[in-house]
C-alpha cells in the first residue's frame, strides 16, 4: 500500500511540477538524523541472518520490532516540519499501536481477507505461517485500527489495510506533492506597456 | 540531458537510500496480498 501512494504521487506530481523541479527538490531535501535508517535496516537484516543460526537472537524479535517503529517515529517526528510527515507520523503511529497491543502481529479481519482467497484466508487460521499476521477474534486489541478495509478490482491490487495505512498514504502523497510542484512558479504576466 | 544540469545527482542517491530504508524498515512484510 505505501508503495501505491508513492506511485500515484510520483506520477501526478510528475505532470503538475515536471521531473526536473522534483530532482531539484528531492537533491535539496534536508533529512534530519537521515543516516539512522540505513544503519538500522543493515542491522536488521544481520539479526534475520544470525536468527536461523542462534536461538536466542530469534527472541528478541519483538523487541526489534518496538525499536524499529520508535527509531522510526522519532524519525519522522524530528523532520515533521516537511509537509505531509505528520499524517506519515499519525498512520505508523497508528499501525504501531495497534502491533505492539498485539505481540507485535497486526490482526487481519477475516471477512476483509476473504477478497484474498481461501489461500490467504486459510493461513490466516491456522496461524503461524503468516507470522506478522494473525485473525482477529473477540480478545484482539484495538480492532478497528488492524487490516479490515478491504481492496480489490477496479483497484489494480488485491490487499487488505489498516486505517493507518490510509492516513499514511495519505500523508506521503502530500509530501510527494510538496517536493515535486513548483510553487514559485508565477502566473504569465500580462505584456508590458511603454509609452511614447 | 542538458535541463538536468545543476542537479545534485549524490545528494539524490543519498536522500533515496534513506526514503528507502524508512519504508521497507517500516513497512516490510506486514501487509498482506499482492
Amino acid at each position: 500500500m505505501v508503495y501505491d501512494g508513492i506511485l500515484l504521487g510520483l506520477i501526478v506530481g510528475f505532470f503538475r511540477g515536471g521531473l526536473r523541479h522534483g530532482l531539484h527538490q528531492f537533491a535539496a531535501l534536508k533529512l534530519r538524523s537521515g543516516w539512522i535508517f540505513p544503519v538500522l535496516l543493515l542491522i536488521q537484516f544481520f539479526i534475520f541472518y544470525l536468527q536461523e543460526r542462534f536461538e536466542w537472537v530469534a527472541s528478541i524479535n519483538g523487541y526489534l520490532f518496538a525499536a524499529v517503529y520508535i527509531t522510526g517515529l522519532t524519525f519522522l517526528w524530528l523532520n515533521r516540519h516537511h509537509t505531509g510527515f505528520m499524517l506519515i507520523w499519525i498512520g505508523v503511529f497508528l499501525n504501531f499501536a495497534v502491533m505492539a497491543a498485539n505481540g507485535g502481529r497486526m490482526p487481519v479481519s477475516v471477512e476483509a481477507s476473504a477478497v484474498l482467497g481461501p489461500y490467504y484466508v486459510d493461513m490466516l487460521r491456522e496461524g503461524g505461517a503468516v507470522s506478522k499476521h494473525f485473525m482477529m477474534d473477540a480478545y484482539t486489541r484495538l480492532p478497528f485500527l488492524g487490516d479490515i478495509i478491504p481492496l480489490s478490482s477496479p483497484y489494480p491490487r488485491t490487499q487488505v489495510i489498516s486505517i493507518g495505512d490510509v492516513v499514511m498514504n495519505v500523508g506521503i502523497f502530500l509530501f510527494i506533492q510538496y517536493m515535486m510542484v513548483n510553487r514559485e512558479k508565477k502566473a504569465v504576466q500580462p505584456a508590458k506597456t511603454y509609452q511614447a | 540531458m542538458k535541463k538536468f544540469e545543476g542537479v545534485k545527482y549524490s545528494r539524490i542517491v543519498i536522500n533515496a537510500i534513506i526514503v528507502a530504508s524508512v519504508v521497507v524498515a517500516l513497512t516490510s512484510g506486514y501487509k498482506l496480498g499482492g
